[in-house]
Formats: C-alpha cells, sequence, structure tokens
C-alpha cells in the first residue's frame, strides 16, 4: 500500500493546520522550527523513497491508491499517489529547497508583524506543491494545483499594509485561476474521450487514437490543458502576474515564483508529453508562446532597475526555454532546465533578498551601489548566481549543460506552424542570440551592485544608525549550501554524469536524450564568447562613467518608456479588453437590468397592490354594524339569486 | 417513528416558547440552546442515513381515521433528503450562536416565528406525501412572513422606492412566493385528483403519466413557478435582495442557507423525478436560463458596494449552477451522478451562506457599530476562508459538488460548461475584491485596536473552525455522502 | 286560537330574524349587539324545529342540529362576554367604535 507515501505531502499539510491555530503570542522561532522541520521530514521521507528504492534508473514506480475521491457513474477520480523518478526529484526539489528557504526565512522575518500567517501558508505551499507533484491523476493533481495558487495568493499578499500589494496578490490568484477554467475543461475533454484522468490509465487507452474524431479532441484537450499551464508557469499572454508577485517576500519569490510553483505547467507538460505529441496545434501553439515568452522576458529584463523585478522577468524568459524544451519534444531536457534554474535562481533571490535585508528594504539597484563589497557570503552567492544563469562556464555553472541540452534539442528539432515548416536551425540561432541578453541583464545587475564607491553609503548608514553587514548564521548559511549545490548541479548535470542521465532517465521522450553525445570542444569557442561578453558588460556597468552612458543609451533607447516600461501593454490590453468592459457590463447589468426589471417594477407592483387594497377599505371602517349589514346584504343577493334563477 | 422526533423536537420548543416561558422576552441564550437541542437529533438521523445508509419511514396506516380519506401522512429520511436535514443541523447552532447578539432583547414572537419556519423546514424535506410537502411549505412561509414582518428593519431606498418600512419587503416577499405556492396548489390538485388519493412522492411519476398532456404542461408550469421562485432562479429573483437586507440576520441566514434548499429540493424530488421528458424537452433553455443567471448575478456583483449585496448576488450565481445540474438531467436512468452532485451542493451553500451571511452581519456594524475593519483578524480569517470555500477551491467541499455540475453541463455542451465556469470566474473576484476594499485597505486613519466583542472570540472562531473542518473533510472524501446519495437516488428513480 | 302550522311558524322566525337584523344594525352597545345576534339565532333554530316538526318528523335531524347550535352558540357567547368585560376593564366602555384599532391608520 505505500501509505508512507501520502505523509510526505501530509506532514506540512498539519504542520500548517497547528501553525494557523497558534495563538499570536507564540514565539516566532517557533513557527520556523515546526514550518522547517515539518518540510524537512518531507524531505527525509523522499530520500527514504530513494534509498529505498535502491536504484534511481530506472527508478522503481511507486503508487498507492487511499480510496475513490469522487466516483460518480459520470465522473471518476481515485485519491491516489504515484512517484515515478520524474515526481520524485520534483519531491526532492521541493522540500529541499523548500526547507532551505524557511530556515532562510526565519532570519528573514525577523520582527515581522505577523509569522504565523507567513509561515502557515508557506508550509501550506511545501503541501500543496507536494500533492501536485505526487497526485496520480489530473483531477487530484487540481487540488495541489489550486493549493499552491492559493498559497502563492496569501504570501504575496503577506505585506497588504503596502499599497498595491493586495491588487498584486488579487492578480496572481485571479490570473491563475482564469488559466484554471481551460485545465478544468481540458480535464473534461480528456475524461469524456478517455473515460480516465489517471496518469497510469490514460496512455494505454491509445487503442482509442484511431478515431480520428477521438484524436480531434485530445489535440483539443491539449489545447485548453495548455491555457492552465501558462497561467501557472507565466507564459505569454498570462504572464502577467509574474513581475507584479514580487511584492511578496523575497523568499517567496525564490521558492514558489521562480524554483517551484512556477514549474509546476511545465512539469504537467512532462507529464502529459505523450498527449502533446498528438497534437500539432498545440506544439505550435506551445513554440510560439515558449520563443515569444523567452524573448520578451529577457528584454523587458535589460530594462527593470528593481533588482527582484529583472530576476522575475529573468525567470519568465528561463519558464519560456523550458517550454521551448518541450515544444522540441525534448521533456527531459526541460526537465534539466527546470533543476538547473532552480538551482541559480533560488541562490540569486535568496542573494538578492540578502542584499534587500541588509540595506534595509532598498530594492532599487541604483541605491545599491558597491553594497556587496561588505557583504562577502552574498557575493559569493550572486556571482555563483549569476554565472550559473547566465550558464557560459561549464561546470561551474548550473545552467549551462542544461540550457545547451535545450539548445541542442531546439536546433535538432523540426518545428511547424499552421503547416508551415520552420527549421530548428532558425529558432536556435534566435535562441542563442537572445542568450545574451540574459547575460547582459545579469551582469548589469552585478556591474550595480560591485560599482566602486557606494554612493548612498550616507543614506543607508543613516538608516537606524546600523551599518551594512551580514548578520545571524542562517542567511550566509543558506547561502552558503545553495552556492555548493548550484555548483554541484553544474557538474552532475553534464553529459555522463549523474544527473543528466540518472534523474531523466525515467522520462518518457521517446528518444534518448544523450543519443548525440555533445562535442564539448565545440563549447569552447562560445563559451569564451560570452565570458568575454559578460565581462565587459559587468566591467562597464561598474565604472561610473560608462554606466552612466549605457544609462542614457537605455533610458532613450526606442520604447524604453512605453513598450518596455509598460511590458509590452499587456496590462493595458487586458484592461482594455477584459476588465474594462466587465465593469461596464456589471454597471450595465444592474442600472438597466436588476434595478428597473427585478427590484423597481416588484416595488412597484407592491405599492399599486396596496393602494388597491387601500381603496377597498372604504367598506371596512372598523364599525361592526357596517360589516353586519353587509353580511345581511350579500345573504339576501344570494337568496335572491338562488330564488329567481 | 425516529424521525417524527425531528418535527415533535421542533413543535415542542415552539410550545415552549409560546408557553413555558412567562416571560415577554425570551432570553436570547435559551433560545441557542434550543437550537443546539434540536440539531442533536437531526445530526445523529441524517448521518446515519447518510454514512450506514439507513432509510426511516414513518406513517400513519393502522389509523382508522385516515382510511379512504384522501389525505396520507408519511415521512420519510433517507440520503436523499438527510444532508438537508444535517445543513439545518448545523445551519441553526452555528447561525444562533454567531448572531445571539442580534436578538440579544428580540420579543417572544421573534423565536416564535423562527420556529415555526424551522418546523415548516423540518416538515418539507422529510414529508413523503404531497400534501403533506404543501403544507409543510406553507408553514415555513407563514414563518418566514411573520419574521420579515415583525422584526425586518426598514430599508433605505436605493431607488425612488415607494414602500417604506418592512412592509414593503414583506409585500414583496409574499407578492412573490404567494404567486408560486398557488400555482403549485393548482398542481397538486391536478396530480391529487387524477390519483383519486394522496401519493408519495416516489408515485408522483406515476400520476404525472396519467395527466393529460395540457394538464401534464400546466402542472409542470405550476411546479416550477413555486420552486423557481423559492430558490430563486434567475428572472424570479425580485423579491431576493430586498428581502435579504430586509429580514433580520438570523432570518436571512435561514431563508439564504435553509430557505433557498427547498425549492431546490422540490425540483429535485418532484420536478425533475416526475417530469423528465418536459425537462429534456425544455433542457436547452432551461439550462441557458441558469447559465445566463451564473453570469448575471456575477456582474451584478462587479457593480455592488456592500459586502452584503454581493453575498446576495452570488449566491444567486451559485443558485443557478446547482439550477444547471437539475436541468442537466435528461431521462430516468441516467443524470444520477449530476443530481447527486446537485444535493451535495445545496448542502454546501448553505454551509458556506450560513458562514458569509452570519460573518458579515456579525462584522458589518448590523450588530455592533462599525469600529474598523482591519483589525478584526478573526473574523476576517474566518471570512476569507469561507470565501475561498465559495469559490470552490479543489480540497473544498464545494469543488467536488460543482465539478460533477459543470461536468453534466459539459457533456451538453462544452460552451455552458465554459461560460458558467467564466461566470463564477467574474463573481469570485467580484467577492474577492470587495473583500480586499474592506478589509484589506492600507489602513491610513489610525486603527481602532478592537474592543471586546468586536471580533470573534475564541468558542465562535472554534465553531468557524469546524465549519471549515467539515468543508476540507467534505472535499477530500464527499464519496461518503455522494455515494450514498447517488444509490438512494438510483432507488428512488426506479421505483416506478 | 293561535293555529299551530308550519307557516305561522316560520312567521315567527322570520319577526325574530328581522328584529335580530334590526339590532345589529342600529345598536352600537356590543351587549345590545350580543342579544340581537341571540335573538336572530333563535329566529333561525325555531325554523329548523319547525321545519322537522311539521316535515320529517320520523327522524329528529333539526332537534339535534338546533341541540348543536345552541351549544354552540352558548359557548361563543361566553367567550364573547368574557371578552366584553375585558373591554371593559381596558377601555371603560362597550362602544363598537371602540374596538376599531385593528385598521392601521398610520401608514402611508
Amino acid at each position: 500500500m505505500n501509505l508512507e507515501i501520502y505523509l510526505i505531502p501530509a506532514i506540512p499539510a498539519f504542520a500548517a493546520a497547528l501553525l494557523s491555530v497558534l495563538p499570536r503570542k507564540t514565539r516566532p522561532a517557533f513557527y520556523s522550527l515546526i514550518s522547517s522541520l515539518s518540510v524537512l521530514s518531507s524531505f527525509a521521507l523522499t530520500v527514504y523513497f530513494g534509498f529505498r528504492a535502491q536504484k534511481l534508473v530506472p527508478f522503481p514506480e511507486i503508487a498507492s491508491t487511499l480510496m475513490p475521491w469522487i466516483e460518480t457513474a459520470d465522473l471518476a477520480a481515485m485519491l491516489a499517489f504515484r512517484m515515478d523518478s520524474t515526481a520524485f526529484a520534483m519531491c526532492l526539489l521541493v522540500s529541499g529547497m523548500g526547507s532551505l528557504i524557511i530556515v532562510y526565512s526565519a532570519h528573514y522575518l525577523k520582527g515581522d508583524e505577523n509569522p504565523g500567517r507567513y509561515f502557515a501558508a508557506i508550509t501550506l505551499f511545501a503541501a500543496s506543491m507536494l500533492f501536485l507533484v505526487l497526485a496520480e491523476n489530473l483531477l487530484l493533481l487540481f487540488i495541489g494545483w489550486e493549493g499552491v495558487g492559493l498559497c502563492s495568493y496569501l504570501l504575496i499578499g503577506h505585506y497588504w499594509k503596502k499599497s498595491g500589494v493586495p491588487l498584486a496578490a488579487f492578480r496572481a490568484f485571479f490570473v491563475n485561476r482564469a488559466g484554471d477554467l481551460f485545465f478544468l475543461l481540458g480535464v473534461f475533454t480528456l475524461f469524456q474521450v478517455l473515460g480516465t484522468v489517471s496518469f497510469t490509465d490514460m496512455p494505454l487507452r491509445e487503442n482509442l487514437l484511431a478515431n480520428p474524431a477521438v484524436k480531434e479532441k485530445l489535440s483539443f484537450a491539449a489545447l485548453l490543458l495548455l491555457g492552465g499551464a501558462f497561467a501557472k508557469s507565466a507564459q505569454i499572454p498570462l504572464h502577467v502576474w509574474l513581475p507584479d508577485a514580487m511584492a511578496g517576500p523575497t523568499p517567496v519569490s525564490a521558492l514558489i515564483h521562480a524554483a517551484t510553483m512556477v514549474t509546476a505547467g511545465v512539469y504537467l507538460v512532462i507529464r502529459l508529453h505523450w498527449l502533446f505529441l498528438l497534437s500539432a496545434q498545440a506544439e505550435s501553439v506551445l513554440l510560439v508562446a515558449a520563443l515569444l515568452t523567452f524573448l520578451v522576458g529577457a528584454v523587458l529584463a535589460c530594462f527593470q532597475t528593481d533588482i527582484k523585478k529583472i530576476l522575475a522577468y529573468s525567470t519568465i524568459s528561463n519558464l519560456g526555454l523550458m517550454f521551448l524544451a518541450l515544444a522540441a519534444r525534448m521533456p527531459a531536457a526541460a526537465f534539466l532546465h527546470l533543476f538547473g534554474h532552480a538551482a541559480f535562481k533560488a541562490l540569486l533571490f535568496l542573494g538578492a533578498g540578502a542584499v534587500i535585508i541588509y540595506s534595509h528594504h532598498e530594492q532599487d539597484i541604483r541605491h545599491l551601489k558597491g553594497i556587496l563589497k561588505k557583504l562577502p557570503v552574498t557575493r559569493g552567492a550572486l556571482w555563483i548566481g549569476a554565472i550559473g544563469g547566465a550558464g557560459f562556464i561549464p561546470y561551474a555553472a548550473s545552467g549551462f549543460f542544461s540550457k545547451e541540452m535545450v539548445l541542442h534539442a531546439v536546433r535538432a528539432a523540426q518545428f511547424s506552424i499552421a503547416g508551415e515548416n520552420i527549421s530548428g536551425e532558425t529558432v536556435y540561432w534566435i535562441v542563442y542570440a537572445a542568450e545574451f541578453l540574459s547575460i547582459f541583464y545579469l551582469f548589469r545587475m552585478l556591474g550595480y551592485l560591485e560599482a566602486g564607491r557606494p554612493d548612498s553609503e550616507k543614506e543607508s548608514k543613516e538608516h537606524d544608525g546600523t551599518e551594512i553587514k551580514e548578520t545571524g548564521w542562517l542567511m550566509p548559511g543558506v547561502l552558503f549550501i545553495l552556492s555548493i549545490f548550484s555548483v554541484f548541479f553544474g557538474i552532475i548535470s553534464a553529459p555522463g554524469g549523474a544527473g543528466g542521465t540518472g534523474i531523466l532517465a525515467g522520462i518518457e521522450s521517446g528518444d534518448n536524450i544523450h543519443s548525440q553525445p555533445m562535442e564539448l570542444s565545440a563549447l569552447i569557442v562560445p563559451s569564451a564568447l560570452s565570458s568575454i561578453f559578460a565581462a565587459g558588460i559587468f566591467l562597464l556597468f561598474m565604472k561610473s562613467s560608462s554606466r552612466l552612458i549605457l544609462e542614457k543609451l537605455l533610458d532613450f533607447s526606442p520604447g524604453s518608456r512605453g513598450l518596455f516600461a509598460r511590458n509590452f501593454y499587456f496590462d493595458d490590453v487586458y484592461g482594455f479588453l477584459i476588465l474594462r468592459p466587465l465593469n461596464a457590463a456589471g454597471g450595465l447589468a444592474y442600472r438597466a437590468v436588476e434595478a428597473p426589471v427585478f427590484l423597481e417594477t416588484l416595488r412597484a407592483a407592491g405599492y399599486f397592490l396596496k393602494k388597491i387594497g387601500r381603496f377597498f377599505t372604504v367598506f371596512q371602517r372598523g364599525i361592526l354594524n357596517e360589516y353586519a349589514f353587509f353580511i345581511l346584504i350579500a345573504a339576501l343577493l344570494f337568496v335572491i339569486i338562488a330564488l329567481f334563477t | 417513528m425516529e424521525i417524527l422526533a425531528l418535527l415533535i423536537c421542533s413543535l415542542v420548543f415552539l410550545t415552549m416558547h409560546l408557553v413555558l416561558v412567562q416571560k415577554e422576552r425570551i432570553h436570547a441564550r435559551l433560545a441557542v440552546a434550543f437550537n443546539f437541542l434540536y440539531a442533536a437529533p437531526a445530526a445523529l438521523f441524517s448521518l446515519s442515513a447518510i454514512f450506514f445508509a439507513r432509510e426511516y419511514y414513518f406513517s400513519f396506516p393502522e389509523l382508522e381515521i385516515w382510511r379512504g380519506f384522501f389525505f396520507r401522512p408519511a415521512l420519510y429520511l433517507d440520503a436523499k433528503n438527510a444532508p438537508l436535514i444535517f445543513l439545518m443541523a448545523l445551519v441553526l447552532p452555528v447561525a444562533g450562536y454567531w448572531l445571539r447578539a442580534s436578538f440579544e432583547n428580540a420579543a417572544k414572537s421573534f423565536h416564535i416565528a423562527s420556529q415555526v419556519m424551522v418546523f415548516g423546514l423540518t416538515g418539507v424535506f422529510l414529508s413523503d406525501s404531497l400534501i403533506l410537502f404543501y403544507f409543510f411549505w406553507e408553514t415555513a412561509l407563514i414563518g418566514a412572513y411573520f419574521w420579515i414582518g415583525l422584526f425586518g428593519k426598514s430599508q433605505e431606498s436605493e431607488a425612488p422606492s415607494r414602500l417604506k418600512g418592512p412592509v414593503g419587503v414583506l409585500t414583496r416577499f409574499f407578492l412573490f412566493t404567494l404567486f408560486g405556492s398557488f400555482a403549485m396548489l393548482v398542481s397538486i390538485a391536478a396530480l391529487t385528483a387524477v390519483n383519486g388519493n394522496d401519493m408519495s412522492l416516489a408515485l408522483i411519476p406515476v400520476a404525472v403519466q396519467s395527466l393529460s398532456p395540457e394538464l401534464r404542461l400546466v402542472s409542470f408550469a405550476g411546479f416550477f413557478t413555486a420552486f423557481a421562485v423559492k430558490m430563486p432562479l434567475f428572472g424570479f429573483h425580485g423579491w431576493l435582495r430586498d428581502t435579504y437586507v430586509g429580514a433580520p440576520p438570523l432570518a436571512r441566514v435561514y431563508l439564504s442557507a435553509v430557505m433557498s434548499k427547498m425549492g431546490a429540493y422540490g425540483f429535485f424530488i418532484i420536478v425533475c423525478n416526475a417530469y423528465h421528458s418536459l425537462i429534456a424537452a425544455a433542457a436547452p433553455a432551461l439550462q441557458i436560463l441558469c447559465v445566463a443567471g451564473v453570469i448575471y448575478g456575477a456582474l451584478i456583483c462587479l457593480s455592488r458596494e456592500r459586502l452584503i449585496d454581493v453575498f446576495i448576488y452570488a449566491s444567486l450565481s451559485h443558485l443557478c449552477m446547482i439550477g444547471l445540474g437539475l436541468f442537466s438531467v435528461s431521462g430516468p436512468e441516467n443524470g444520477s451522478s449530476a443530481l447527486s452532485g446537485t444535493v451535495f451542493q445545496m448542502l454546501n451553500h448553505g454551509l458556506i451562506m450560513t458562514a458569509l451571511l452570519s460573518l458579515d452581519a456579525r462584522s458589518s456594524g448590523e450588530i455592533y457599530p462599525v469600529r474598523s475593519y482591519p483589525v478584526r483578524r478573526r473574523t476576517a480569517a474566518l471570512l476569507l476562508l469561507s470565501i475561498l470555500a465559495g469559490v470552490s477551491l479543489p480540497g473544498m467541499s464545494n469543488f467536488a459538488g460543482e465539478i460533477l455540475i459543470l461536468y453534466a453541463a459539459f457533456l451538453t455542451s462544452p460552451w455552458l460548461a465554459f461560460c458558467a465556469s467564466f461566470g463564477l470566474l467574474i463573481g469570485a473576484a467580484a467577492v474577492f475584491r470587495l473583500f480586499h476594499r474592506i478589509f484589506l485597505k492600507a489602513p491610513e486613519e489610525q486603527i481602532v485596536e478592537s474592543t471586546k466583542g468586536d471580533d470573534l472570540n475564541l468558542r465562535e472562531t472554534a465553531l468557524g473552525l469546524f465549519l471549515a473542518a467539515v468543508w476540507i473533510a467534505l472535499g477530500f472524501y464527499p464519496m461518503i455522502v455522494i455515494g450514498s446519495i447517488e444509490r438512494a437516488i438510483y432507488v428512488f428513480r426506479m421505483i416506478p | 286560537m293561535v293555529i299551530f302550522n308550519l307557516q305561522n311558524c316560520l312567521l315567527l322566525s322570520l319577526c325574530l330574524f328581522l328584529i335580530g337584523c334590526y339590532g345589529i344594525i342600529t345598536r352600537r352597545n356590543l351587549l345590545l349587539f350580543f342579544l340581537s345576534i341571540e335573538i336572530l339565532l333563535n329566529g333561525v333554530h325555531i325554523s329548523l324545529v319547525a321545519f322537522n316538526y311539521f316535515r320529517w318528523s320520523a327522524v329528529e335531524t333539526g332537534h339535534y342540529l338546533y341541540m348543536l347550535s345552541i351549544g354552540v352558540a352558548a359557548a361563543e357567547a361566553a367567550v364573547g362576554l368574557s371578552m366584553l368585560i375585558v373591554l371593559f376593564k381596558n377601555k371603560g366602555g362597550i362602544h363598537v367604535n371602540d374596538i376599531s384599532t385593528l385598521k392601521d391608520d398610520n401608514e402611508s
């Protein structure tokens, strides 16, 4: 039965329930202790499963069915979990990264008004994400899917007193719910066609595929499911919520909006890859959206000055890259990049969080010049993260091999959009060129943070009179561990390394990921080129004279005020096309229909009935004799009628 | 025999209110205690009907006096109606406890009216005879009528309303429901006439079969009007807003949580069962009506600025969802899962409306003067939890019911499911937006520290958390209810 | 000699009935009003008994009806009179116009 598997999400879930009802006077340390211990025990359980499996390649599937969840004549879904290699790796990532980041938050949230809410929500998030990962069918996955959305909403809204924060939380929640609408319809379509939404059973119903109508419906279902995946993974056009989500505490951005939750869409597509292979439309939508997202994210990241916004757009861009690998029918590459990205992005975010905390909540990189000089551990972490993200040094950069793998896959693939064939080579060169943008924005950021003299030093000293330095050991400790992990991942993700073949071999991708071994020697030239570029950008932004010129250039570049500053007008378009018409329709429905037709008419009807009634009261003045008289008259009338008819 | 205890229970409390307590004013605690006492047997019997599939049946066959008389009194309780009795068992104590302050000084007649209503509602859900159904239906309405009429509050006029005061509200409520009731009376008369006798609910389809086609249509229209008004469905909801706003808080909760289920239950037990050929013929129109109602309610939500208004119209949306589930059933042999989802959804809707409306009344200054919202953490947290349950977060009970309804609609046409869920999405967004505006305002003016009685106290919070636990438990294991409902419905529909 | 036949009995009944009618239309004193109702009732009773006696003397349904009716009337009189007493205590009089307050005149 493997009932232990249910404990993996259940322990954090119960911990979250406990945390949310603890009295307000509980010590903050107690919250973080319970929270991190519960997630850590999930991690331990996952590791236990790993050990029990004895060999990771191929990972022996662990499945367990607890009871029927919804089981009616029409619709049926079991409450069942399944752990295969994909789920196992995701569990490790979520619980491991989760517990590290919760430990980090213990320091980050020092002095917070309401740490209970924060830790309850982040623990619940871990539970939901683990639930999502382990769920055996799509409907059950939906519980975790919405659960992570809810926790994201709660956590983004943590500083709800700041203006704009509730709105950001609201947007994140409802963009996701809009995507979920399509997700649910996709699940319905799948169920209608296949009669099951179990991950294990669905691919087995291939005998139905001979019917072209079934194939068409499946293709439609794939498109609908993409709606949900796009919303969760912030793909164009549903990416608008992710930059706003940076209003939350930085550890939340690291865990939820970079490393785990936003990859749920990628995870879903990997899980249902057989379905997307059937659907040419879904694949072309995937390609277009992924490519656009990748480019838009990279371009916008170059124009941001808020350190968290830079990282947010970088996340969007990297998610685009993952979807690109999926469009190239290489889920293993996408999955590998998911991990590589998680490693360096969490590091970058946590480093940024350290910068923000130690500088007393300053997020504008222009005001953070030279701050890294005082924060040695953070400095190391950010450097490793940036190198990992830009991905130009083999083995040292966590993103190097995963990105290479994606590029490799894209180059080998054959795309088609609406029947038009597009060679993988074209896409490859576009992506390759755009990769320089990621080097640009990351090293621009580092350049600012390392720049000569912190000219805001006086200002920051005036802040509470405290000097900027790393305090406590929790945050630096976590940064240290993550840096090691990041480098370590860069090494194991290499072809032939444990990561490259190990974790990923279980993914049914159709073709082996290392079937065409990469020529490492061929990577030397581009790698060196990138290194020179990175160094150049870094130095240019570090020197104040050249920085000023570059700032001017960025500022006056076409579109920097309109197109780029306003996120390609996506918000305006949504406002214009959806929100304003809806609001107008709401007002109109009330003014034109509800009030005059339903409320006023009825009020008037009541009024007139009352008037009529009042008219007839002339016969009823409350005098008994008159009533008696009327009765007699009526009786007489009846007698007369009876007599004369 | 046991289920008679339920009715007798409410009757005994009614008598106690009337006679035993000699004072002019009854202490509110006593009334709440009565609610708890009522809830105990109600919960016991309904849960045993749900979990252990027990069926209770009670009639008076051996009494000579009923022989040859066309009235056949019988009560039943099985998994079909047990969710509704269970709903009452939860709603009465919870709402009574939360809103106790609102009727602290209420006159005796307040409790008498409420008890009459409870008696009627219990009877409607339990009765296994058409005429008894009607009798209890009217009893519940009479209770509601006096309750709102005597204790409703004057309404601030939004439009140039000519009728002020509770009497105006009452007139509208009364007009609508009386209209519906008379229509139903005609239908019942037609059915009884053709049967020659009062009949059990399960045998209504037989009587309907022997009606002439015209009469069948007329009787269908009669039942439809009565139930559609009571629920209400879109187009029949004119009384809804004014009545709810005008009613005393406790009455509002009863109306929304339980009384609207009278209509839904009537649809389910009479209309969907007996008139399936007509339902099948009219299904597209009815489904579109319901989906229109879902979207319409959500749109109105967008334009309203008071939490109570938004809850009322969101409730309209959800009731139309229930309607959609009812009308997605096209024949006697299929659709039992949509129907069981619908019955389950009735339970959920009742529980959620109880929480929403009570918490809103508890915190909106209706009972205590408004100070400042943000300091009421527990109220806000529980309200948010209820809203989340209301927007059917997966893992909460509402989701399981809603997904069954949506899937049934989806099988009819994907567009129906799309439009309905789109409407629900808008409604959810509207509720959230208003919640944000009220509770998550950046406190520019200084916050008055919450004084005692402003926020929920520990016991009230525990009650709310209990409700939340019910939602989550039913969300993860809805089959415990849905499964037994489905079996009961299957058997029920096979009887004729 | 008075002729004891159906016609005369009905005449008597009619007379009593008309006297009762006159009473309930003109009297404003509730006690007299009651009295008039009783007279009116007795008129009807006489016709009941008379019909039974002259036409269907085999069965005595009319008599039974009469007994029932007089019993109900007595009960009603008891209730009515007690209400009169309460009314007198509250209002200090038993005039018909005193009890017209149920009609609410306050509403617009």
